[in-house]
């Protein structure tokens, strides 16, 4: 349990850092805590939300964020967010993981060789 | 016309894979911005990003919740240090150069996910 919260605050910190974008507590939760792929995505997803709250308090009164923009996002997300989150927990839970699994690739590979 | 309907597309693709993955619907915001609107500081892409991706989190939370894939148990040991270690993290971004973690963890996640794809069976 004491190794759940060191690994959440180390991964929360990076996260927030710009490092292993948002599905290092996934890997975490699958790969060390043997944890379902579906039930580690929803577990993400609550992270993710519980480490960027206080977060987007702070860009809200220093960034300029456009709120037109942010609906034209929004309402259609939230149809691909329904949709998106019904597949996760319908479909085969090894499908899922190996569509994870590319992803991680990319986004991996992408971070190696950026030019920076 | 183009643009708005982009930024429609964009958001639907984004809440979908944020959905489907638990994860990656902000680095499709993030990219899609960045090419619609090439002058915008980089900052406001990644605030807006952060709060529309917030928003779509909690949408899907709400699925996964109904469809009883939230572990509720473990979920409340990972809450309070997110919400230490984010805020944390977000102080020291600007303070550190982290590129070199980042490639590290760049090659771990790519050595996992390769595991996660099954090719090595």
């Amino acid at each position: 349990m004491i190794v759940d919260v060191i690994a959440g605050i180390f991964i929360s910190i990076l996260s927030g850092m710009g490092v292993g974008g948002g599905g290092l507590l996934v890997l975490y939760l699958v790969f060390i805590r043997n944890m379902e792929q579906p039930s580690a995505q929803g577990l993400n997803l609550l992270f993710f939300i519980a480490a960027s709250f206080s977060a987007l308090i702070y860009h809200f009164k220093k960034r300029k964020i456009d709120k037109r923009l942010l609906l034209l996002l929004i309402i259609p997300g939230i149809i691909g967010a329904v949709l998106g989150s019904l597949l996760a927990n319908v479909i085969d839970p090894l499908l899922i993981r190996k569509i994870f699994g590319w992803l991680s690739v990319t986004s991996g590979m992408v971070v190696l060789f950026s030019k920076k | 016309m183009f643009v708005t309907t982009a930024l429609l597309f964009s958001g639907l693709l984004a809440g979908f894979t944020n959905g489907l993955l638990g994860t990656g619907g902000g680095i499709i915001l993030v990219f899609a911005l960045k090419t619609l609107y090439k002058d915008k500081n980089i900052k406001d892409v990644f605030a807006t990003s952060l709060a529309v991706i917030l928003a779509l989190s909690a949408v899907s939370v709400i699925v996964y919740l109904k469809k009883n894939n939230l572990p509720s148990q473990e979920s409340l040991r990972f809450l309070l240090p997110a919400a230490f270690g984010g805020f944390t993290g977000a102080y020291f971004l600007d303070k550190i150069n982290a590129n070199w973690l980042k490639k590290v963890f760049g090659a771990l996640i790519i050595i996992a996910g390769l595991n996660m794809t099954g090719i090595f069976g």
